[in-house]
C-alpha cells in the first residue's frame, strides 16, 4: 500500500479513529491524538493501553510503523500515559 | 559483601529450597539449534481463511511483529544437525502469541503464553528437513499465564525469539517437576501444618543429596538420579501415617468465552487451536480425559477445522473426549426467554445426537453470572438430569452459597441435580488450589468425592502437561486428598449417585451476588433481544402457517437466523461485559439476523397475506388468542379503517420521542394466529376523548398532574378512586448515580451506589404532542450531564396504563440511570417476571441474603400488590430492577468503561409502562399488557389475508396458557409442534383447536420425542397443565412417527 495522505492533525484524527481505535479496543485500550509538533506525534494512552507494561515500547513501535504506512516519512512518537483513565 | 553474607547464613529452608531446585532448569535442555531464516506477514484472521495486509518480508530475533487484534503467518525451515540424531526433538518457541505449528504441511500442536514446545519427532534423523509455518494471533488479555519465559513478553505487539530445535534431559525435567511440586506443598498456605513439617523434612533429606551449589553442570547431571529415587521412594510413595484426606474428581476443561477480548470470529481459531492442544495432550497421556462444551464450537471444528472433528470424533468414542453442556453455547442465564433457552437446549443437544451419538445430559455453565429459576424444568424436558455452574460459590460477596450438591428446585417445581462447585473452574493444579476444592467442600455427607476443574481459560488452553505432570504427583503426597483424572459427565453421575436421599433443595433462582450491572450493560443489545426472540416467534408461526399452505418450510435458513439470536445471547455478549470491537461485530451479527428473519417473512407473507389494493391493511395476530386493540402501522395512515360491514376505525399518527413518527390504529378482534383485512379510508378520525390541560394529562383511565418543575407528583386511578403516587413524592424520577465499580466495571453496581447521588436538572420542558381518539400524550425534554432525553408520557384511550415511550442521548461515563415510581401500596413481596413463571421476591432487607439483592432481573415486568390492588412496572427492553419499600425502580442504562471505554454511549430507545390493577397480577391483565406492550399487533399495508382470513391457525380457550413456539418438527418439518407455558401459576385445563388437520397428538420432550400420548378429537384436544408447566406437543399430521 503506497502512502495516500498527508501528515496533517485532521488526517492523524481521523486514521487513530478508523484504523487505530479498533485494534487497540480489543483489548480495553484506547489512543488518543494529542498534538503534532514537528516530527513527533504525541499521543496519549488511555484505559488498559495506560497501564499495559509494553505500551511504551511494543505501541510506539507498531504506531510509528503504521504511520510511516499510510502517511510516508519517518516520525517519532511519544505516547503519554494516563493512568487515571476515567478522567478521560 | 558483609550484607550478604549475613542473608546467605540466615536463609531459612524455604529460601535453600528455591535456590537448590532452581539450579535443575540448568539441566533442562541439553541442545539447542536455531532455525531460520523466518518470515512473516500479517493480516485478520476469517474463518474461511485470512486478508494479508502484507507480503512476506523476513524477521529476525529480538524484533517487534504484529498489532492488537491482528493476525500473521510465519514461515521458517529447520534442519537436525548430526548432534541430535536420533534423539526426540521439540520445537520450542518462546511466544506470548497463539500459534498454530505445521510441519511439513502437518498441522502439529500448538503453542502460546503457556506452552513453549511442540514434539517434531521422537527419534531425529540428522539432516532431515522441516518446513515450518506458524499461524499466530496476537493476542495481550492473559489466563493466569504462569510460563516465566513469556510472561515478559505479554503485550499486544509480540517479541519474535527465533524458534530452536531442542533436545531435552527428560529425568532432569521429571526431577524438576518433583522438586516444584514438593516445594509447593511443603511451603503451601493451606497444607497441614503436620503434613508441612514431614515434606519439609524430606525436602532437608534431599538437599544433602544436592551436589555443593558452585558444582559443575556434570556433577549436578550426576545427582538426578538419586534426587529422582529419593523422591520417588520416600516423597511420592503411598502408606504415609498422613492417608488421604478427600476425594477429588479431577475434570479437565477449557472456558471459553465465544467472545471477550477478541471477537467471535476469532473464537473459532481459538477453539480450534483449544482442541489441538488437548487431543497431543491426549497422545502423550493416556489417563488423561478432556470436558469441551458449546455445540457451536463442534460446528466451527466441522466447518473449519475438519481433520481436529474428525480426531475428536474418536476420542469420543472412546470415552475420553467428554462433550458436556447440552446447549448450543453458554448462554447468558438471566436474560434469555424460556424459548431462547429451550432452542439452546435443542440446537445443541440435537447436534450432539446427530454427530457424535451422544446425548448429553447436563448442563455446563461455570461461568455464568446466576441462573434463572425457569432453567430446572426446561433442562429436564431437555433430557438433561445434572447442572453445573460455579460462580455462586466462588464469587458471592455476601453470603456463602450453603450447597456444592443440591437439588435445584425451579419456579414450577421441577428438580434437578445441581453441582456449584466450591472453587473457580480455573485451575492449573497447584497443591494450594488442589486443596482448596477439598477443603471448601461442603457436601461431604452426600458424597465423598468433589469435583476439581482444571485447565486454563476463558479465551481457551486448557490443560497443558505441566498440570498433568503436578496430577501424577499431588495424587501421591500424603495429607492430599486422592484423586483421579475423569469426566464432567462421570463426576456428575457418581456424585449425585452416592446419597441422592441426603440432598437439601435450593428453591428457586441461583441468585450471583455480584455482576448485577449485566441486567444493564449494553443497553442496545437488551433491546434487540428482547424484539428478536418476538420476532422469531413471528416468522417460525407466520412460516408455519404458510407451510400449511402448501409452502416450503425453510428450515435451514430460520435455524441460521435462531442461531444468530443464540450466539449473541453468549455470556459476555448479551450481558455487556466484551470489548468494543465484539460490540460492533455483535451489532453487525443482529443486523444480519434481522434480515435474515425478514426475508423469511416476507416469503410467509407471500403466501399468507398476498399483494392487495394500496389502501387494503392485512393484520396478522401472532398469539394463540384473539387479539384486539392497537396495531402498528407498517406505513403512514390517514382517516380510519373500516372492515367489511362498514365499522370504522381510528388511526393516529403518534410522536416518537427523538424524532420520527408511527401510525397506529384501533383493530377489531383478529383470530389467534389468523388475519383480519381491513381498508384505509379517507374519512377523519373521531374526536379525542382525552385532555390535556395546563399541567395535566388526563383520559378516562387517569389524571396525571405535574408541577411547576415538570415532576410528575400526581397519578389518580379514576377507575379505583384512589390516588397512585403517595403525597408528596414524585413518580417517574429519574436517579442518576456515580457508579464506579472499578475492575469488573461493566458487570457490577456495588452495594453502596445510592451512597453517590448525582442532582439532575428539571425535564425542562413539557409540550402536549397528542390528542387523538386512541392517544393522548405530552412530550418533555431535558438535557442532564452531557446527555440529552426526550420522553413522550401517553394514555390511551382503550388501555389502562401509562406508557413512558422514551429516547435518550447517552453521553455519561460511569453512572447508572434508573427511574423511580413511589407507589401507594403495601406489599411484603415482590413480583418479577421470568418470562415463564414468576419469582416472589421478600421486599425487605432483613437478611444478608435480602441485603445482596439490592438489584435482580425482571423480565417484561415488575409488580407491587396489596389486597386488591397492584401497581406493575412493564418494560419492552429492560432486565435490571429493585424494588424498596413501595418504590419500584427501574435501571435504564449504564455507563462502564472496562473493557468497553465507549459501552452503551449514544442513543437509547425504550419504553416503561405503569400498570394498575385490580386485585393481584394473575386475573388482572398484566401478563397480556406485557405482551402487547412488547409485541404489538402489526397492521401490513397493500396487503390481503389469504387462506388464514378470519381463521385461526390454532387457539386456545385459557388465557393463562400462552402459546411459545408453533413450529413444524425438527426431524421432518412435517408434523406441527406447539410449544405452550402456564402463566398465571395456577392449575389449568386448556383446550386447543388447531386450524389444520391432524392424526393424534403427542406429548413431546423439548427434542420432540414422544414421552405420552394424550386423548383428542378430530379438532379438539385438552390438555393439562400445573402452575408454570411448559408442554410440547406435537399433532401428527401424516404417518404415524410413534414408530420411527
Amino acid at each position: 500500500m503506497s502512502p495516500v495522505k498527508e501528515l496533517t492533525e485532521s488526517n492523524l484524527r481521523e486514521w487513530i479513529e478508523q484504523e487505530v481505535q479498533p485494534k487497540v479496543r480489543v483489548d480495553g485500550g484506547e489512543i488518543q491524538f494529542k498534538k503534532l509538533e514537528g516530527g513527533t506525534i504525541y499521543l496519549g494512552a488511555f484505559a488498559d493501553c495506560a497501564v499495559c507494561p509494553a505500551a511504551s515500547e511494543c505501541l510506539k513501535w507498531w504506531l510509528e510503523k503504521e504511520v510511516n504506512r499510510t502517511f510516508g516519512g519517518t516520525y517519532n512518537i511519544v505516547i503519554e500515559r494516563h493512568p487515571n483513565y476515567w478522567a478521560l | 559483601m558483609a550484607h550478604l553474607k549475613t542473608l546467605r547464613r540466615n536463609m531459612n529452608l524455604q529460601e535453600w529450597a528455591r535456590l537448590e531446585f532452581a539450579r535443575i532448569d540448568a539441566l533442562l535442555v541439553t541442545r539447542r539449534h536455531p532455525t531460520g531464516p523466518w518470515q512473516i506477514r500479517i493480516g485478520d484472521y476469517h474463518p474461511h481463511g485470512y486478508t494479508w495486509e502484507s507480503d512476506f518480508e523476513p524477521i529476525s530475533e529480538g524484533q517487534f511483529w504484529g498489532r492488537p487484534d491482528g493476525n500473521a503467518e510465519m514461515i521458517g525451515s529447520a534442519g537436525i544437525p548430526e548432534s541430535m540424531a536420533g534423539q526426540p526433538v521439540w520445537l520450542e518457541v518462546q511466544t506470548a502469541s497463539e500459534v498454530f505449528v505445521y510441519a511439513n504441511g502437518k498441522l502439529v500442536d500448538g503453542v502460546d503464553p503457556n506452552r513453549v514446545r511442540v514434539k517434531l519427532t521422537d527419534a531425529a534423523k540428522p539432516g532431515f528437513h522441516y518446513d515450518l509455518r506458524f499461524e499466530a494471533y496476537s493476542r495481550s488479555k492473559f489466563d493466569d499465564e504462569r510460563a516465566l519465559e513469556t510472561l515478559h513478553m505479554r503485550g499486544c505487539v509480540q517479541h519474535f525469539h527465533v524458534p530452536e530445535l531442542v533436545t531435552l534431559n527428560q529425568e532432569a525435567q521429571a526431577l524438576k517437576f518433583d522438586l516444584a511440586v514438593l516445594y509447593e506443598a511443603a511451603f503451601g498456605t493451606l497444607t497441614p501444618e503436620a503434613v508441612k513439617l514431614h515434606l519439609q523434612a524430606e525436602i532437608k533429606e534431599l538437599l544433602k543429596l544436592f551436589p555443593l551449589y558452585d558444582s559443575l553442570l556434570d556433577e549436578l547431571n550426576a545427582a538426578v538420579p538419586r534426587l529422582r529415587a529419593y523422591a520417588r521412594e520416600h516423597v511420592y510413595r503411598p502408606g504415609t501415617s498422613f492417608g488421604h484426606t478427600g476425594k477429588l474428581a479431577c475434570v479437565a476443561h477449557s472456558h471459553l468465552d465465544l467472545a471477550y477480548h477478541w471477537k467471535v470470529s476469532q473464537c473459532v481459531q481459538k477453539n480450534a487451536r483449544t482442541c489441538l492442544v488437548q487431543l497431543r495432550l491426549m497422545d502423550r497421556y493416556p489417563e488423561f480425559r478432556y470436558a469441551h462444551s458449546q455445540a457451536w464450537c463442534y460446528e466451527m471444528l466441522e466447518a473449519h477445522y475438519p481433520e481436529l472433528f474428525e480426531e475428536i470424533r474418536k476420542r469420543v468414542a472412546e470415552g475420553r473426549w467428554d462433550i458436556v453442556g447440552g446447549m448450543y453455547i453458554e448462554p447468558d442465564c438471566n436474560l434469555p426467554s424460556a424459548e431462547s433457552f429451550i432452542r439452546q437446549v435443542v440446537y445443541g443437544k440435537l447436534y450432539f445426537l446427530e454427530k457424535f451419538g451422544v446425548e448429553v445430559d447436563n448442563c455446563w455453565v461455570p461461568d455464568v453470572f446466576g441462573n434463572s429459576a425457569i432453567l430446572p424444568q426446561i433442562l429436564k424436558l431437555g433430557g438433561i438430569d445434572y447442572f453445573l455452574s460455579n460462580k455462586m460459590a466462588a464469587f458471592n460477596d455476601t453470603n456463602r452459597f450453603p450447597h456444592n450438591l443440591f437439588l435445584w428446585r425451579g419456579v414450577d417445581g421441577t428438580e434437578i441435580y445441581a453441582s456449584v462447585p466450591s472453587t473457580h473452574f480455573i485451575t492449573w493444579n497447584e497443591p494450594d488450589q488442589v486443596l482448596t476444592s477439598w477443603q471448601t467442600f461442603q457436601d461431604e455427607r452426600i458424597s465423598d468425592e468433589t469435583v476439581h476443574m482444571y485447565g486454563f481459560g476463558d479465551g481457551g488452553s486448557g490443560v497443558n502437561f505441566e498440570m498433568l505432570e503436578y496430577y501424577e504427583r499431588i495424587k501421591k503426597l500424603p495429607g492430599f486428598p486422592e484423586m483421579r483424572l475423569t469426566t464432567g459427565r462421570d463426576y456428575l453421575h457418581k456424585s449425585f449417585a452416592q446419597h441422592p436421599e441426603r440432598l437439601e433443595v435450593w428453591d428457586g433462582e441461583l441468585y450471583l451476588e455480584m455482576h448485577r450491572g449485566t441486567f444493564t450493560t449494553k443497553g442496545q443489545f437488551k433491546r434487540e433481544n428482547r424484539r428478536a426472540e418476538f420476532t422469531a416467534q413471528e416468522v417460525e408461526s407466520l412460516l408455519t402457517l404458510a407451510a400449511l399452505n402448501g409452502a416450503p418450510y425453510p428450515a435451514g435458513e430460520l435455524k441460521s437466523a435462531y442461531k444468530k439470536l443464540l450466539v449473541n445471547q453468549f455470556h459476555d455478549i448479551l450481558p455487556g461485559s466484551h470489548t468494543n470491537p465484539v460490540f460492533h461485530e455483535t451489532v453487525e451479527r443482529y443486523r444480519e439476523m434481522r434480515e435474515e428473519f425478514s426475508k423469511l417473512k416476507q416469503q410467509a407473507l407471500a403466501v399468507l397475506a398476498p399483494p392487495g389494493a394500496p389502501d387494503d391493511i392485512c393484520i396478522f395476530n401472532p398469539f394463540s388468542e384473539a387479539r384486539e386493540g392497537l396495531a402498528v402501522l407498517d406505513g403512514a395512515g390517514a382517516g380510519c379503517l373500516e372492515d367489511a360491514k362498514g365499522n370504522r376505525y381510528a388511526v393516529q399518527r403518534q410522536e416518537l420521542p427523538g424524532g420520527g413518527e408511527r401510525y397506529v390504529a384501533r383493530v377489531p378482534a383478529v383470530p389467534p394466529l389468523g388475519m383480519r383485512t381491513l381498508r384505509k379510508t379517507g374519512a377523519p378520525a373521531a374526536a379525542g376523548a382525552a385532555a390535556t390541560s395546563n399541567g395535566t394529562l388526563e383520559n378516562r383511565f387517569f389524571r396525571l398532574r405535574f408541577d411547576p418543575h415538570r415532576r410528575l407528583v400526581e397519578i389518580y386511578d379514576k377507575q379505583r378512586s384512589r390516588q397512585i403516587v403517595p403525597q408528596g413524592a414524585v413518580a417517574n424520577e429519574w436517579q442518576l448515580f456515580e457508579d464506579k465499580p472499578g475492575a469488573f466495571n461493566a458487570w457490577d453496581i456495588l452495594p453502596g451506589y445510592e451512597d453517590h447521588p448525582i442532582e439532575l436538572a428539571d425535564w425542562d420542558s413539557i409540550e402536549v404532542v397528542e390528542n387523538g381518539p386512541l392517544s393522548t400524550a405530552v412530550r418533555l425534554r431535558r438535557a442532564f450531564s452531557l446527555s440529552r432525553a426526550e420522553q413522550v408520557i401517553r394514555l390511551y384511550s382503550g388501555a389502562p396504563r401509562i406508557d413512558f415511550e422514551t429516547w435518550v442521548d447517552w453521553r455519561e461515563t460511569e453512572r447508572l440511570l434508573k427511574v423511580a415510581f413511589p407507589v401507594e401500596v403495601l406489599a411484603k413481596i415482590y413480583t418479577t417476571d421470568t418470562s415463564a413463571g414468576v419469582l416472589e421476591r421478600e421486599n425487605n432487607r432483613n437478611t444478608t441474603w435480602q441485603q445482596a439483592r439490592f438489584e435482580v432481573c425482571a423480565h417484561k415486568w415488575t409488580d407491587l400488590s396489596e389486597g386488591c390492588f397492584g401497581v406493575a412496572l412493564m418494560n419492552d427492553c429492560k432486565y435490571g430492577c429493585d424494588v424498596k419499600g413501595n418504590v419500584i425502580r427501574l435501571s435504564l442504562l449504564k455507563a462502564p468503561i472496562r473493557p468497553d471505554r465507549v459501552s452503551d454511549k449514544g442513543e437509547h430507545r425504550f419504553t416503561y409502562s405503569l400498570f394498575p390493577h385490580d386485585g393481584d397480577w394473575r386475573r388482572s391483565g398484566l401478563v397480556e399488557a406485557a405482551y402487547d406492550l412488547n409485541w404489538p399487533l402489526q397492521a401490513l399495508g397493500g396487503r390481503r389475508g389469504g387462506p388464514l382470513e378470519g381463521k385461526s391457525g390454532l387457539s386456545i380457550d385459557t388465557p393463562a396458557v400462552k402459546c411459545m413456539a408453533f413450529k413444524l418438527d425438527e426431524k421432518r418439518q412435517r408434523d406441527v409442534v406447539v410449544r405452550l407455558v402456564e402463566l398465571y401459576g395456577s392449575h389449568a385445563t386448556a383446550r386447543l383447536r388447531p386450524g389444520f388437520p391432524f392424526r393424534r397428538v403427542e406429548v413431546c420432550d423439548l427434542l420432540e420425542r414422544q414421552t405420552a400420548e394424550i386423548a383428542s378429537s378430530r379438532d379438539c384436544v385438552e390438555v393439562s397443565f400445573r402452575p408454570y408447566q411448559i408442554q410440547t406437543l406435537k399433532f401428527v399430521r401424516g404417518e404415524d412417527s410413534a414408530q420411527e
